[in-house]
């Protein structure tokens, strides 16, 4: 295969993507772990003041919802991406 | 572009190398002799010698590390006394044990299909490829009799005090229960099997059979910088380990892999 006359055979490009994909998934799995834990601790303070803890919980499930639906959303498409790339590139 | 991009993988495989490994990643290095960046086999070797010379690099190394300016390295020296190199290309980031079993199944391979009896076969390491080679000599195989000597070029006998210092780092900021340190910790984790071997002791000792020579690099003239920081990566005490004899030279640690005085020394050694 070549793009603009550039030979991509022994590039190894396919290993190159995967690794990518890798990296984004594990780095954007982390990064949610990590967002979770931060979040945790305000939110179990707030769920502490007399009468904010039914608050609090919508609070948080709001945001975990919303951090994990983003997160899972990434991860998705860097799965899509990848899958797309690496069936062009055995062609 | 082909060079560039081994020297690349090779530095990509001595970083995350397991990681590779696990996933099956094209990019991945299986062991193998190369000659001109290809893997070759020995059907492929031009007038086979019985007497073999393996070099096996060290980490985020690939072959290129032996060559000199001019395109020769202590293989193409070595042949002017019959022997016949072949030139090791690994995974380095794989840990030192599962290197060492492949280049054990590698030698079983290669004496194998060789196309004349194998007589001898000598053994070169460069930093980690030295405790490759330790770990293959400890390996049950049908090769191990069949070496004559093993040299080590700046190997990490007794470990490197870079991966101790990575390793107490990362000890310290995991202790920290702090979601943001912890993530350092991880980063700082990341960094491949074979790295973190290097910090260690090698846990097998001198195989009992085998000549061993050690090359030691030295940046500093004054006795405690040398016995203490030895070729930048590697302290004296550590190459040395105990071996009697060791030449001592004037050299960081790649210098090691390419340099003069040590490629007339390792023909000296060969000689005898």
């Amino acid at each position: 295969m070549k793009v603009r006359g550039v030979k991509l055979r022994g590039l190894k490009l396919r290993g190159w993507v995967q690794l990518v994909r890798d990296g984004v998934d594990a780095g954007s799995r982390r990064i949610e772990q990590l967002q979770k834990e931060s979040l945790a601790q305000p939110l179990a303070l707030l769920g502490e003041v007399p009468g904010l803890a039914d608050v609090s919980m919508v609070i948080a499930s709001v945001a975990t919802l919303s951090l994990v639906g983003t997160h899972t959303a990434i991860r998705a498409v860097n799965q899509v991406v990848a899958t797309v790339l690496d069936a062009v590139l055995s062609e | 572009m082909g060079r560039r991009l081994d020297l690349a993988l090779g530095v990509l495989n001595g970083a995350i190398g397991q990681h590779l490994s696990r996933t099956e990643n094209e990019l991945g290095t299986t062991m193998a002799a190369h000659r001109g960046g290809a893997s070759i086999t020995v059907a492929e070797l031009v007038a086979p010698t019985p007497h073999l010379v393996v070099l096996v690099h060290g980490i985020m190394g690939t072959e290129h590390v032996w060559a000199f300016p001019d395109g020769s390295d202590y293989g193409t020296a070595l042949e002017s006394l019959g022997m016949t190199p072949l030139r090791l290309r690994y995974n380095s980031g794989r840990a030192v044990a599962d290197n060492g079993a492949s280049l054990s199944k590698l030698l079983d391979e290669i004496v194998a299909t060789y196309p004349v009896p194998v007589e001898s076969i000598t053994l070169v390491g460069h930093s980690m490829g030295g405790l490759v080679i330790r770990s293959a000599l400890h390996q049950p195989s049908t090769w191990r009799g069949l070496v004559r000597r093993a040299i080590y070029l700046g190997t990490p006998h007794r470990g490197a005090p870079l991966e101790r210092v990575g390793k107490v780092v990362h000890r310290v900021l995991s202790i920290l229960d702090q979601p943001y340190t912890r993530l350092v910790a991880d980063v700082a984790d990341l960094r491949s099997d074979g790295m973190k071997d290097l910090g260690d002791v090698h846990p097998h000792p001198l195989a009992p059979h085998v000549k061993h020579h050690v090359v030691a690099g030295t940046l500093f003239e004054a006795k405690l910088l040398a016995e203490l920081l030895g070729d930048a990566l590697v302290p004296l005490s550590s190459a040395t380990d105990g071996v009697e004899a060791p030449f001592i030279v004037h050299a960081g640690h790649n210098a090691l892999a390419h340099h003069p005085d040590v490629r007339e020394q390792l023909v000296a050694w060969c000689r005898q």
